[in-house]
């Protein structure tokens, strides 16, 4: 289990592994990305502030409508991107700035009725800053996240499509 | 059965199947977190719960499909049903439903150009304006039989019409259904072209046209396919002649056996007490819904100044119930317009029943009459027919206007389809009672007019075709039920939007049969109700009798409200 040693993550729900975060590096280097260190290993666990983290993510990329069962799901940042409708960073900034609440909104939402931990429930969250050229075929936007816990987090999402 | 996907699952049905797999891995595991949003719930849960509620649905199709009951249920709520499923059920209890019957009926041709010969070819398609098509029956080549053409072997004669000249195509409809009953007048379209083409129609109604059997009717003949098979009930009876012949051209609609204990059942009282004894059954059969009719040419004999008779044998109309109508086949020009007018059979009450039982073994009592054999296929008429027109003006010895000796007449007669079929299948020997004599009738019809004023909302107008096909489907779908009232009728109006109905005292609803003596009843009013009239020994009961209506037979008034 990835843990911060600082928490007691005992009778705590876990979610499974899938993006890789990073707590003890520089706020620059936090990214979020698909975990391929452990591709042949068994599957693993996440809890505490990364499995918010994982949630908070994959809100934010998950293309809105794109689940049958749950149309709502999701933001429509990654499929306006690759429609080539952001096309400067002024409407990145737009386009990050409502997926952000949209994330958040449905984050804050699964929270609703359960007894989530301090630093598993998301209060708020902000965009920071947005990279529009450093690679062509990403953008990569920096969210700021605030816990119940009172610790802010900032992470690095990577949108990784076509970008004209 | 319908193949269930993804697309027919509702949400109700995805947020079920979800929470059961989210019991199955709290079970499991109840510290894995299934919120919205989690790995587990988007990549494992809501995946899984989409095949599992895929999978249920196709259960609960399956158990839907596997039930008469739950099938008539979800007919009724507007789905549709697969047949295959219905025979599917069904033939495990060796029941075969009806697939319904094609129409038949003869097309008329108007044609510009008297002097042409005209062909049109066996498969050629005629279509009524919303697309029933009609298929010919075999070639037709008609031509001017005052025009002589030694090179042409015409089938069909071209008469002359008040719109140009015409020939007659015999046809059957191409779809199994009620809908191929189109209406006398009814225009038609060849999908060929027909040189000098003016116009096609329908000659007379059309009849015979059956739908596949409703799912109402399927349900009621279980009991009847449960049965033990053998002529000891009517619900026996009925599935025995139902397995033989519902996949035929003409399946049952209703059957009456008519037995022991019953008034019309004269045959079992044969003794010197003249008591029933039982052993004998007559067996009324309703394999038609519209009625059925043979048209034949029979010769008469003259016995006297306009005074014809006709002996008609059981041989010419097996099963005949009652003459619909006589005719004169030799009409002084082929025109149209006289075809039918010299029609003799206004009077026909010379006309009695005779019986020739020669061949047979069935117990039939004809010695002081004939009305034990009625309605079966060892029964014949005697038609007299009086006021006959003169067959000539001026006669080859030069005496002005007579009558021919002998002279051809055209009778049609209301007859049980297949009258011979079914009582040769009952007397087979694998199959007939080594206890009981089962003679096969035709049911006693007693042919019903019906007298409507319709009133309808003008923003919701009634078709009056389709109430008229609507009335008469229901008449001729009925079994020996004995009586119709106004209120079916009434309701029949209502079910297709009428606001109110309006049915005159004296013949909103009018019945006319003849019974096993050839005597006409009468019945009028609000209800037509066998029991009024009930006679033993003219063989007329509610078991006997079934109701009957024509087209033109069922007038209607649509009045909008203002």
């Amino acid at each position: 289990m990835r843990s911060n040693s600082e928490v007691n993550y005992s009778g705590r729900t876990v979610d499974l592994l899938l993006l890789k975060t990073i707590l003890d590096v520089p706020v620059v280097n936090r990214r979020v990305g698909v975990d391929v260190s452990n591709v042949d290993g068994v599957p693993m666990i996440v809890t505490g502030v990364e499995k918010m983290v994982q949630r908070f993510v994959l809100a934010f990329i998950n293309a809105i409508g794109s689940a049958k069962f749950r149309p709502e799901y999701g933001t429509e940042i990654v499929p306006n991107v690759s429609k080539g409708l952001v096309y400067n960073k002024s409407t990145l900034e737009v386009e990050a700035a409502e997926a952000n609440l949209m994330a958040r909104v449905q984050v804050m939402e699964g929270d609703e009725g359960e007894d989530t931990p301090d630093d598993e429930r998301l209060v708020a969250s902000e965009v920071v800053d947005l990279d529009f050229s450093r690679d062509k075929s990403k953008v990569m936007i920096s969210i700021r996240l605030d816990t119940a816990a009172g610790k802010s987090y900032t992470y690095i999402i990577p949108v990784a499509v076509g970008v004209h | 059965m319908k193949k269930i996907s993804l697309s027919d699952i509702t949400q109700e049905d995805f947020d079920l199947a979800a929470q059961t797999v989210i019991a199955g891995i709290k079970a499991y595991n109840r510290k894995l977190d299934t919120r919205a949003g989690t790995v587990l719930r988007d990549l494992l849960v809501d995946p899984e719960a989409a095949i599992e509620s895929v999978v249920s649905g196709q259960i609960e199709e399956a158990r839907k499909s596997s039930s008469l009951v739950r099938m008539k249920e979800a007919q009724d709520a507007g789905e549709e049903i697969d047949q295959e499923d219905v025979n599917a059920i069904l033939s495990n209890f060796n029941i075969t439903p009806s697939s319904g019957t094609k129409a038949k009926g003869i097309v008329k041709v108007v044609v510009s150009d008297g002097t042409f010969t005209y062909s049109v070819a066996e498969g050629t398609v005629f279509k009524t304006v919303s697309g029933i098509e009609f298929s010919v029956d075999s070639q037709v080549i008609a031509a001017n039989p005052d025009i002589d053409n030694p090179s042409v072997t015409a089938t069909s004669k071209l008469y002359e019409g008040a719109a140009g000249y015409f020939f007659l195509v015999p046809v059957t409809a191409v779809e199994y259904g009620s809908a191929g009953n189109i209406q006398n007048g009814t225009s038609l379209e060849p999908a060929s072209l027909v040189s000098s083409f003016v116009m096609a129609e329908a000659y007379k109604d059309f009849g015979g046209g059956s739908d596949v059997q409703s799912l109402d009717s399927v349900i009621e003949s279980i009991p009847s396919g449960l049965s033990i098979r053998g002529f000891v009930s009517k619900t026996a009876a009925e599935g025995m002649l139902r397995a033989e012949f519902d996949s035929g051209e003409f399946p049952i609609v209703a059957v009456s056996a008519v037995g022991y204990g019953d008034i019309a059942q004269r045959r079992d009282k044969h003794n010197l007490l003249g008591v029933g004894v039982g052993g004998r059954i007559d067996l009324y059969v309703r394999n038609f819904s519209d009625l059925y009719t043979i048209t034949k040419t029979v010769k008469g004999t003259l016995a006297g100044s306009g005074v014809y008779v006709l002996d008609i044998s059981p041989s010419d109309f097996p099963g005949a119930c009652w003459i619909k109508s006589v005719s004169d086949p030799f009409t002084k020009s082929d025109n149209e317009d006289v075809l039918d007018s010299l029609a003799v059979s206004e009077d026909l009450k010379f006309t009695y029943r005779t019986a020739d039982l020669s061949g047979t073994w069935h117990d039939i009592d004809v010695s002081e009459n004939a009305s034990e054999a009625f309605n079966s296929i060892w029964q014949g008429f005697r038609i007299r027919l009086v006021d006959v027109p003169y067959s000539y003006d001026e006669g080859s010895s030069g005496e002005e206007r007579g009558w021919m000796v002998e002279r051809d007449f055209k009778v049609t007669m209301y007859c049980l389809p297949q009258a011979d079929k079914i009582q040769a299948y009952v007397d087979r020997d694998d199959i007939r009672s080594v206890s009981t004599d089962v003679v096969v009738r035709c049911p006693i019809i007693c042919n019903v007019s019906v007298n409507a004023v319709v009133h309808y909302d003008p923003k919701n107008p009634i078709d009056e075709s389709v109430a008229k096909n609507s009335i008469r489907t229901y008449i001729n779908g009925l079994g020996f039920v004995g009586r119709i009232t106004r209120s079916d009728i009434v309701q029949i109006l209502k079910n297709l939007g009428a606001v109110s109905v309006d049915m005159p005292n004296e013949d909103m609803l009018y019945g006319v049969l003849h019974d096993a003596f050839g005597v006409s009843h009468v019945l009028s009013g609000d209800a037509l109700d066998i029991s009024t009239i009930e006679d033993g020994p003219a063989m007329l009961s509610a078991n006997t009798v079934v109701f009957a209506s024509e087209e033109s037979n069922i007038q209607i008034k649509m009045i909008p409200n203002s």
